[in-house]
């Protein structure tokens, strides 16, 4: 700026010196060409002037820079401290309620593999899904194989009625999912996977927490500390429950998925859950509880099955039927 | 005098000598100071993004004048497009490229660059007072409570739903809760108050000093053209544009002193709050800053009154 302001005092000066000439001069050129001179150095001058501006311009945004960034620091949500610690114990009680199964979840039903030979396991996950599960019981299909499942997951469908029992619990359900409908959309968009079912997985295995990972119903302020462990893989903490829901279905390959006909959504969510029931010859409460199809008998804790036992969330597939205006 | 200021004026004599938790008055104070200051500066930076715009464009074509023909000059951030010169034809002059860095100044969807930054400035200050001002007034707990209480009737219908009878036990959380949110809230609140005026002050103190510093600039650009005509030996202006352009110089020069004085009482506003910061368990007069209020008032009329003037080229 010191450069910009010498020189354009030295102008000035000029300027001034040559005016004084002008005045003082008869002839005629002489004044003409001062006139000239005089105009280039004005031109000279606003070039600088614009230069100037310029300069102090910058001055100001950079203290503006400085300025916006102590504006949006500020909490204006008075969430901290000790709130901050209240607000998510409310989260956490929501979510409790929410999921409707702190005690009620379904366990898993992953039948474990018989032991099998190296050379067999290098097979790979597929020949292990087309393995057919020894049965214990008469009933449903044992396999696991969608072709040999497809007639029977249409032919539940079809006969599927709600528990009239459940009325109040199932219609819970069914506004959750509409209410996080714009949510589930978002999903569908990015993945292509159908936001309904997006939203009944959410709800099975989420309780529809929106604070939670949908990989496991884990806080999004940090990667998942339960299985499935450290997701999302990439990003930075706190995570978005979409960036969350993107990675849990993608690390489940629902986004590789084309078939999203009902009898395969019934397959793939009954595989999310395992196809433990079919070794029992029993429809999985993953999918019909709270319905005609299913009456009792579920997994509990580490991996037992308990025939008495009652499913106490509702089915998946159930929800599926309702939504669709069945 | 307008009802709103009768009533700060009311409100500040009320609290005449006492010392607040949350210096509310004072924060209202800084903030009606930001108003006088925000509404007379507009039809200056109008002006300003005038006149800055047709330099632009003059200095756009005085560059491709001087430039070579050859294309032989490196690109200088004073001069960017060496490149483009002028074709002149039949007495008609015209640049023959176009110049990328120059569209800020011929495009008219925008301010020109330094316009811009200035009107960016004074947002970033307006902005600054109004986080003061939501967190003095409480502004922001309405919405925080509604999202705590949305949230604990929430948990409540949920786990009625589950467990009949478990969500009546619940139902008096909510009211339990109300009074603990919003002692915790205003506290909250009062805490943010203090540590943003403490730590952005100086921030928004810096803006404002930056602006002060640019102001001999900004009056630079607003009289160049009148200074030209004046200098302008090969088109001498008249005595009567001469006497007019010499009005409008010395127009500017009251505008833009207004301005100058406008920002100093703004910071000088800030300054007070933060020294009732510093002056913990100290007596907070609001005296000296309904003083201060009052002057910048009287300030802001003056020099709408000089901008009015200046306008109808008076």
């Amino acid at each position: 700026m010191a450069t910009i302001d010498q020189a354009r005092g030295e102008i000035k000066a000029a300027i001034a010196t040559l005016r004084r000439r002008h005045g003082s001069t008869a002839d005629a050129a002489e004044k003409a060409t001062i006139a000239d001179a005089v105009q280039e150095l004005d031109d000279q001058l606003s070039l600088l002037n614009q230069a100037a501006l310029l300069e102090v311009a910058n001055s100001v945004a950079a203290a503006t820079t400085t300025l916006e960034k102590a504006v949006g620091a500020a909490r204006l949500g008075p969430f901290d401290g000790y709130l901050a610690a209240l607000e998510g114990h409310l989260t956490k009680l929501n979510k409790l309620a929410g999921k409707v199964h702190d005690t009620d979840s379904l366990e898993s039903a992953v039948v474990k593999p018989a032991k099998r030979s190296t050379k067999s396991r290098k097979r790979g996950r597929k020949k292990a899904a087309d393995e057919q599960l020894e049965s214990l019981t008469p009933g449903l299909l044992t396999s696991t194989v969608f072709a040999d499942l497809a007639a029977e997951y249409q032919d539940c469908f079809d006969r599927c009625e709600i528990n009239p029992a459940f009325n109040d619990n199932v219609t819970f359900y069914l506004n959750r999912i509409r209410r996080g409908k714009p949510n589930y959309q978002l999903v569908e968009q990015a993945l292509g996977v159908p936001w309904l079912f997006v939203g009944i997985i959410h709800g099975m295995e989420c309780g529809f927490n929106f604070a939670g990972h949908m990989h496991n119903g884990d806080p999004l302020t940090a990667r998942t500390v339960q299985v499935p462990k450290g997701f999302p893989k990439t990003g930075t903490p706190p995570f978005t429950w979409l960036e969350s829901a993107l990675d849990a279905l993608r690390l489940k390959k629902f986004d590789q998925e084309r078939d999203w006909s009902i009898p395969h959504m019934l397959y793939l969510l009954e595989g999310y859950n395992g196809f433990g029931y079919r070794r029992r010859g029993l429809p999985s409460p993953y999918l019909w509880s709270f319905s005609n199809i299913y009456s009792k008998g579920k997994f509990v804790k580490d991996g037992k099955f308990d025939p008495e036992a009652v499913s106490k969330q509702c089915g998946a597939g159930l929800m599926l039927k309702r939504m669709q205006g069945g | 005098m307008s009802s709103y200021r009768i009533a700060l004026i009311v409100l500040v004599l009320a609290c005449g000598g006492c010392a607040t938790t949350v210096p509310l008055p004072q924060v209202q104070l800084v903030g009606k100071a930001f108003q006088d200051l925000n509404s007379a500066s507009a039809p200056l930076l109008d002006d300003l993004s005038i006149a800055e715009r047709a330099r632009g464009i003059k200095n756009a074509d005085t560059l491709a004048r001087l430039h070579p023909a050859d294309n032989a000059a490196q690109p200088t951030p004073l001069d960017p497009c060496p490149k483009i010169s002028q074709v002149k034809a039949e007495g008609v002059a015209v640049q023959n490229g176009f110049c990328i860095e120059h569209s800020q100044y011929y495009s008219e969807l925008t301010d020109p660059p330094a316009t811009a930054a200035f009107r960016s400035a004074l947002a970033a200050v307006e902005g600054y007072t109004n986080v003061l001002l939501i967190l003095a007034e409480g502004r922001n707990l309405e919405a925080a409570q509604a999202q705590v209480q949305g949230l604990v009737a929430n948990v409540g219908s949920l786990v009625d739903i589950a467990k009949p009878g478990v969500g009546t036990a619940l139902a008096g959380l909510s009211a339990a809760l109300k009074p603990v949110l919003d002692i915790a809230a205003k506290s909250a609140n009062s805490k943010e108050l203090a540590r943003i005026v403490k730590t952005g002050a100086p921030d928004a103190q810096r803006v404002i000093k930056e602006l002060r510093d640019a102001a001999p600039e900004m009056f630079t650009t607003l009289t160049e053209r009148s200074l030209s005509t004046l200098n302008s030996l090969k088109a001498p202006p008249s005595a009567e544009t001469a006497k007019a352009e010499a009005a409008r110089i010395n127009a500017y020069r009251v505008a833009v002193s207004n301005y100058v004085v406008l920002l100093g009482q703004y910071q000088q506003l800030l300054d007070q709050l933060v020294d009732s910061y510093d002056s913990e368990g100290k007596v907070i007069t609001l005296n000296g800053l309904l003083q201060r209020s009052t002057e910048l008032s009287a300030q802001a009329d003056a020099w709408r009154r000089t901008y009015s003037a200046l306008r109808m080229g008076l």
